[in-house]
């Protein structure tokens, strides 16, 4: 979708509906044709994202797979719409509060298939729900939104992914 | 996999167990159901929501109860709710 990488690359309030329509190769009452406000747009950028990463993170839970699996499919998500995450992570503060709440929501929808997969775990130490979820996003976003810091070139959850899985793994488990 | 969504919650509804009482016929998922597979009232999927946005991410009390309405907001379900 032009619309999404556009919001991406520009961000929210940069990108207006005729950047999109140029990008598009239509008019700029065709886009208003599909959406009925510029902040409808937004949202459903913002949607297709938000959906693509929970249906990667569903396939991997559905199927059983281990806590392990379940967080590298959550990295590999966000890396294939790093852009669009980004800017969301960046921005959802000075969104509109619809926006606000669709980043929020997507992310206690990440946190249910992450706090699933890691009850099937053994050993766990016990610890409240969203303090397990909070320190992984905690992780993957500090690192993400220094990503200059930590792989200049690019690519840092692929670069750093599985030595975050690994930490984090051994964090939350008991000591033998 | 379906594209339905459930029109209290929102929450996408790809396999038939997502849905009430696993009945692709019921638009609204199993967490909006009750324990007869009516769907919850207003009130019972605010707290629920409100509850659900606590445990995951552990928000505020209010912020969460104020981001479950506003998500209610936008569902079939509740649109016409003052």
């Amino acid at each position: 979708m032009q619309a999404a990488h556009l919001f991406a690359v520009q961000g929210f309030r940069d990108t207006v509906t005729a950047d999109v329509a140029k990008a598009a190769g239509v008019s700029h009452g065709t886009v208003f044709a599909h959406f009925s406000s510029r902040e409808a747009l937004v949202a459903a950028a913002a949607h297709q994202m938000c959906r693509m990463l929970t249906d990667a993170m569903h396939r991997v839970v559905g199927d059983g797979r281990s806590l392990a699996e379940v967080l590298q499919a959550h990295l590999d998500a966000i890396t294939e719409n790093q852009l669009m995450y980004l800017r969301l992570l960046r921005e959802h503060a000075s969104l509109p509060v619809g926006l606000r709440t669709q980043w929020i929501g997507i992310q206690s929808a990440v946190a249910t298939y992450i706090i699933e997969a890691a009850a099937r775990e053994k050993q766990l130490k016990p610890m409240p729900q969203h303090m397990l979820f909070n320190t992984w996003i905690g992780l993957v976003h500090h690192y993400l939104l220094n990503e200059h810091l930590f792989a200049p070139s690019g690519g840092v959850l692929a670069c750093h992914g599985p030595a975050l899985i690994d930490f984090f793994s051994n964090l939350i488990r008991r000591s033998p | 996999m379906t594209d339905d969504q459930c029109i209290s919650c929102g929450m996408p509804m790809r396999e038939p167990k997502d849905h009430a009482t696993h009945d692709v016929q019921k638009r609204y998922c199993h967490h909006c159901a009750r324990a007869d597979g009516s769907m919850k009232s207003y009130d019972e999927t605010l707290l629920g929501m409100t509850a659900f946005l606590q445990s995951t991410q552990g928000l505020d009390a209010t912020v969460a109860g104020n981001m479950a309405r506003e998500m209610m907001r936008k569902m079939p379900a509740w649109r016409e709710q003052p």
